[in-house]
């Protein structure tokens, strides 16, 4: 799978403290990969690099191939931010925040399609008119979304883009995610709320203390790259053994009856797995494709530390 | 159309706004005229001026401050950072955005003004003076945003103390416009003052409009080189120069009074930066980072202003002391003929100073450190010598401030004490705030 951002030993400081210590990971293109971590991981001082935003003290960032640090402008094209304490120009209508937004960005032309489907897309069609003071939280955020979105950017990165929202407008918020990873879109989102993120996230990216602590994918929405849950009985170390022994199999993590593991290949490489499992002798008890269960994940990678998310 | 100008224009052109400064200035401009019997005479003309005065050049100075001022209180800033636009784009869309209103009520002004006032050469050039005055404050006002914007948010007593400020420049202006009608000397040659005091305001304006352009660029995380600021350097040189320059004054004493001119404003620029830019106790190690790297465009980016006018300043102080040497005595003006002997001691004291203020930078708590480097400043150049006459203590004073002109070599070896000692205290300073990293917590997340 291509990479659409790739980053490499980032290092951000701030007098007396290593915000971002050598951060590398680069990150499939099509995917949604919530960023979490215990408050000061440094979440958004890593999203505010990426987005061009502050200078880090070493390292490199490249979306869609262009250097952000070298580029910020360029890569702007191909970035949309929503940051954790957006704004809007509240004495302007909706519809004008969408247009600003649009010509900012470089849109040229007739904008009223870009501003019309945009607006569809949040549900904002019949708020066009409206100041954008006048809204509510809710809407606000939608717009914030529509204008950071407006120019189709192929990568879109929010900074807990659910706080204060309702939990209807948070159901809307995760169902906008997964239509917009149809398109193609990449998305990055950083947020304390995990079970909202188990309602979209493919990948996850784990910092804590300015380090990666873990970035794996989540489930198998990713075309061939998958992660697959055995629950077995007998012997532990023989299904390891066989596990590491079968190509495509990666990052194995076994636990008490229980295998988790990173598959790279399609249905019918999985079904061959299992036919080798069997014949093999492991007296396999479920299979198939892993629950998210980002909670559990994100409490055994961090959780040890005793942070709280 | 320049999207920001376009943003701003949808919010001051609204109908509202429109009529109501409409009238107002129809209403000043009607005063005048009932005032000049009925006519559009010098009264008139003087509504007009004292009009454009308040409306352009004040209200319209803050009206581009707040431009900026208002993208940070409402958060909307990070969106325009993650915008297409060019910071050239986005400096001349707030600056003509912003003010748009009051520069069409300070052109209405100024046709008034243009059909009561003076008339051909005059009129142009006075024109010409008010137009480049009002850029000028506006880009004074952009400017000053755009550092605040650097140091963090910005108080609130910022709008009066821009409306105050421009006020002031503006009738300060205002009395030159309607009264001055002298001479000036310039490299020796003789320029009506109305005339040569447009075309600095000119340039002048057009410098500001840069240097907004230039930090602009920085708060978009765009990479400035410091060549801009040495060509800065090199223009107030020259101007200064000018006036102290005659035309018979001898090649090498052109050379000592404009070194010492460049000395003279490089120091108060590397000063100003000093107190006006945000300090960056990460300097050191972005500058080891990006030189291990051979990484040199970072590293010119990465320098300080105050560090690059040091540096000019220093090449002055040297050109000061060569040419003093070959210098026929005496020059014009004692003072002229004292202070480039003291050059490389006054440099010094510049490195001293500038050193222990970027130590307090690092130590100081962000938002006092202004009033402590105040207070350094204060001790070392007012109370520690008072003290030290009173007490009859003159050996130790010699040590504490040694008089740069007095004994100028003596003055240079202490002097380079004083530098030796404040790197010391910076660098005790960096490694004691800066050096020592903790892992993440608790900071922004």
């Amino acid at each position: 799978m291509r990479a659409m951002i790739e980053i490499s030993e980032l290092t951000f400081d701030y007098p007396g403290l290593r915000a971002l210590d050598a951060v590398s990971c680069r990150i499939e293109a099509g995917s949604i990969t919530a960023l979490v971590g215990p408050n000061g991981a440094g979440k958004t001082t890593l999203m505010r690099c990426l987005c061009g935003l502050e200078q880090p003290l070493a390292g490199q960032i490249r979306v869609d191939g262009i250097d952000v640090i070298a580029e910020p402008r360029r890569s702007h094209e191909r970035l949309g931010y929503l940051s954790d304490f957006f704004g809007l120009y509240e004495d302007l209508t909706v519809d004008r925040c969408l247009r600003h937004a649009a010509l900012a960005h470089g849109l040229r032309g007739a904008l009223d399609g870009p501003v019309r489907d945009t607006a569809a897309r949040l549900g904002l069609e019949d708020r066009l008119q409206q100041r954008a003071g006048d809204l509510s939280r809710g809407l606000r955020q939608r717009v914030a979304i529509a204008q950071a979105m407006i120019h189709a950017p192929r990568v879109l990165v929010l900074d807990e883009p659910a706080a204060g929202l309702d939990p209807e407008a948070r159901h809307s918020l995760a169902a906008l995610f997964r239509a917009l990873q149809a398109t193609g879109m990449t998305l990055l989102v950083s947020s304390h709320i995990l079970s909202e993120l188990e309602q979209y996230a493919t990948h996850m990216l784990v910092l804590d203390g300015g380090r990666l602590l873990e970035h794996r994918a989540l489930t198998g929405m990713t075309g061939t790259r998958r992660t697959l849950s055995i629950g077995f009985d007998g012997d532990g170390a023989a299904l390891a053994a066989r596990l590491k022994a079968h190509d495509g199999v990666h990052d194995l993590d076994l636990k008490a009856q229980r295998a988790l593991f990173g598959f790279e290949g399609d249905d019918r490489a999985q079904a061959a797995l299992l036919r080798e499992l069997v014949s093999g002798g492991v007296e396999v008890i479920n299979f198939g494709l892993a629950a998210s269960d980002l909670q559990e994940r994100y409490l055994a990678t961090v959780g040890q530390r005793g942070s709280p998310p | 159309m320049n999207p920001e100008l376009t943003r701003l224009l949808w919010l001051e052109f609204t109908p509202s706004r429109v009529a109501s400064v409409l009238v107002a200035l129809f209403a000043v401009l009607g005063l005048g005229w009932l005032i000049d019997d009925q006519t559009i005479g010098t009264k008139t003309a003087s509504f007009a001026l004292a009009a454009f005065a308040i409306v352009t050049v004040a209200w319209g100075a803050n009206q581009v401050g707040q431009s900026l001022l208002e993208e940070i209180r409402g958060r909307t800033w990070d969106q325009q950072r993650m915008s297409a636009l060019s910071p050239w784009t986005m400096t001349w869309g707030k600056l003509a955005g912003a003010s748009a209103m009051a520069w069409l009520a300070g052109l209405i002004a100024l046709a008034a003004y243009a059909l009561g006032g003076a008339h051909g050469a005059e009129l142009l050039w006075k024109l010409l003076l008010l137009l480049s005055g009002a850029v000028l404050i506006h880009g004074m006002s952009l400017f000053g945003a755009l550092l605040l914007l650097q140091r963090g948010p910005a108080g609130r007593s910022s709008m009066v103390l821009r409306l105050v400020g421009g006020l002031v420049v503006a009738w300060a202006a205002l009395a030159f416009v309607r009264s001055e009608t002298g001479v000036v000397e310039w490299f020796g040659t003789r320029y009506p003052l109305l005339a040569f005091t447009a075309s600095v305001v000119c340039l002048l304006a057009a410098w500001i409009v840069y240097g907004s352009e230039r930090l602009m660029c920085e708060a978009l995380q765009l990479r400035t080189r410091p060549f801009a600021l040495l060509a800065f350097l090199v223009f107030a040189t020259g101007l200064a120069a000018g006036f102290v320059v005659g035309a018979g004054t001898a090649p090498a004493t052109r050379v000592l009074l404009t070194a010492a001119c460049g000395l003279g404003v490089a120091l108060l620029t590397a000063y100003f930066s000093a107190f006006a830019l945000r300090g960056d106790p990460l300097l050191p190690r972005r500058l080891a980072v990006d030189a291990r790297r051979r990484d040199w465009a970072r590293v010119g980016a990465a320098l300080p202003v105050w560090l690059v006018s040091l540096a000019f300043a220093g090449v002055c102080a040297l050109l000061a002391r060569l040419a003093f040497a070959n210098v026929d005595m005496p020059l014009p003006l004692d003072l002229w003929f004292q202070a480039p002997a003291g050059a490389l001691p006054i440099f010094l004291y510049g490195v001293r100073d500038l050193v222990v203020l970027f130590g307090l930078g690092c130590t100081v708590r962000a938002g006092r450190t202004e009033l402590v480097s105040l207070i350094y400043l204060a001790l070392v150049y007012w109370l520690l010598p008072g003290i030290l006459t009173l007490a009859g203590a003159s050996v130790i004073g010699r040590l504490v401030t040694p008089m740069p002109w007095i004994r100028p070599d003596e003055a240079v070896l202490i002097l380079l004490a004083h530098v030796g000692l404040a790197i010391a205290y910076a660098r005790l300073a960096y490694l004691h705030r800066v050096q020592p990293l903790t892992a993440a917590a608790g900071s922004r997340s």
